[in-house]
């Protein structure tokens, strides 16, 4: 049984089609990497796998529920299966890093504090951050340390499924590396089957066991990283090489 | 689009007259909108605290904020108006030759009208423009959505302990604010030349306890609409930093007329009764 399974989803706002047929399918402990440009819908595709968006039409089938059938109350139940990483890491600013991490376990569970200490300890090693960050406030941090903090929130719950929303945007290239194992140990570690939405693409070919991608709200591919590699759509072909064809352009108007 | 949709008859009356028409449409459904959301957030709110899922720790720090961050704007804007309305109390008084009304009209307004009105609208701006900046800006740096994925109800976080703070913190604050306005009455009347024992008896013979209740039951009506209003005009923010500035405007803008607006019917309501004491 897959993991996930999107079937034929739409998604309309004002008469205008933001998602139109997008299907995917993706089994237990992979990591699916949707690509695409600005705009091309990436975003709404994940906020909608996690249910803050209902689509118009169609069906998002985790772990075998539909949840476009669930209520808000069953929503916010199969959530707890699941975490994310915002693109911002949308720490809660007005609580300290410690309090950012256990937020959402305390709300569901009862823990004694040394349980609750040793945890969040636990969980920074883990994104590889130090021991005294936890007394931070997130204004505090840079942009890779508040990802971290915000992988380390999702981590909390030990969830089942985790959605990533451009992680490594706005990062310096060691930094994005770091954060890439990061997502790689995740899923090597817990099992956990992870959706990662970017527009970097030698992180999503480092990382991902498949790749979508998506172009003004449509599919144009989704397979392996060879499949994608070898596809002859030129969209698709477009889209990969446009690293390329900018490195060679500002090259070019140096010489 | 208007424009196209409306009859092009000629420059004057029948081409304004759609504009308008969809002005009005506009605004009745971003009316409707928001009282709609305003109820929802009411109702879940109600439903939160019944089924006992709002923190007494969230509770308690929200009070804290709501109460003790405004307690000194209040006190200065009642004081001063106090202050003033006994000083043009006292001088037409003291022309007319008779002070017996200065303690009980200073009182009598400040209990059913000014403690209230002056506090509500300090409380808008103090403690309203806050909330709607705070959760504004959450709600444009996805800390919402956040809490969503978390399985937590931004309601229930948020909104709930917020307007229940309001509810108890702000007939506190008027209670404080009826004593700064009455105290600062006193004094200035008496400077005018009314004796403090004329100013307190009259006090004493015509104000009654149903003029403080009433208007409690202002300050109450007014903070559940301020902590709604600010709550809602937060959780609709949208695009960015500008976003977050519109909603705290429109929060204030909005609380202050609702105010002002529904002080006129609970004036008529609450005091009908026992107008002719």
């Amino acid at each position: 049984m897959s993991a996930i399974v999107v079937d034929n989803l739409v998604f309309e706002v004002g008469g205008r089609r933001i998602l139109d047929g997008i299907s995917l399918e993706l089994e237990t402990g992979q990591i699916l990497s949707v690509m695409g440009g600005s705009g091309s819908g990436k975003t709404t595709l994940l906020k909608m796998m996690i249910g803050l968006l209902r689509p118009t039409s169609g069906r998002i089938v985790i772990d075998g529920e539909d949840t476009m059938q669930m209520s808000e109350k069953e929503l916010d139940q199969a959530r707890l299966k699941m975490g994310m990483v915002f693109q911002y890491a949308a720490l809660l600013d007005s609580l300290s890093v410690y309090d950012n991490i256990v937020f959402g376990l305390l709300r569901h569970k009862k823990m004694e504090r040394a349980a609750v200490d040793k945890l969040v300890k636990h969980l920074l090693e883990q994104v590889q951050l130090e021991e005294y960050v936890a007394r931070q406030m997130p204004a505090e941090l840079s942009g890779g340390m508040q990802k971290r903090v915000g992988l380390a929130r999702a981590l909390a719950m030990q969830p089942s499924f985790l959605f990533y929303d451009e992680p490594t945007s706005g990062l310096d290239p060691v930094t994005s590396l770091a954060i890439d194992q990061l997502i790689m140990q995740t899923r090597d570690a817990f099992q956990v089957t992870s959706v990662v939405v970017s527009h970097q693409i030698s992180s999503v070919f480092r990382i991902s066991d498949r790749i979508a991608l998506l172009h003004k709200g449509k599919m144009c591919i989704s397979g392996t990283p060879e499949e994608v590699k070898a596809s002859a759509d030129p969209d698709v072909q477009q889209f990969l090489q446009a690293d390329n064809i900018t490195l060679t352009h500002l090259q070019s108007e140096k010489n | 689009m208007t424009e196209q949709t409306a009859p092009q008859l000629n420059d004057t009356g029948e081409r304004r007259l759609p504009a308008a028409a969809v002005s009005l449409m506009r605004l009745v459904q971003t009316a409707l909108a928001f009282i709609g959301d305003c109820s929802l957030l009411f109702l879940q709110s109600v439903r939160d605290f019944a089924a006992g899922r709002v923190r007494l720790a969230d509770l308690v720090q929200q009070m804290a904020l709501v109460g003790v961050d405004s307690l000194g704007i209040v006190l200065l804007i009642t004081a001063a108006t106090g202050s003033v309305f006994a000083y043009y109390i006292a001088n037409l008084s003291l022309t007319v030759g008779y002070t017996g009304f200065v303690g009980s009209g200073v009182a009598y307004a400040f209990l059913n009208e000014l403690g209230p009105v002056l506090g509500g609208v300090a409380f808008a701006a103090r403690v309203g423009a806050a909330i709607a900046a705070e959760i504004g800006t959450m709600a444009v740096t996805e800390q919402l959505d956040a809490l969503r994925t978390m399985s937590v109800s931004p309601v229930q976080y948020l909104v709930a302990p917020r307007v229940m703070a309001a509810i108890i913190m702000l007939p506190l604050l008027i209670l404080f604010a009826d004593l700064a306005g009455v105290t600062s009455g006193y004094f200035f009347a008496g400077m005018m030349g009314v004796p403090h024992s004329t100013y307190m008896n009259s006090i004493y013979s015509f104000i009654q306890p149903i003029d403080l209740t009433d208007g409690l039951i202002k300050a109450v009506w007014f903070a559940l609409m301020v902590g709604l209003t600010s709550c809602r005009q937060g959780i609709r923010t949208e695009g960015g930093a500008s976003g977050v500035g519109r909603a705290t405007t429109s929060s204030v803008v909005i609380c202050v007329v609702l105010i002002f607006i529904s002080d006129l019917f609970l004036t008529r309501m609450l005091t009908g009764p026992h107008l002719h004491r």
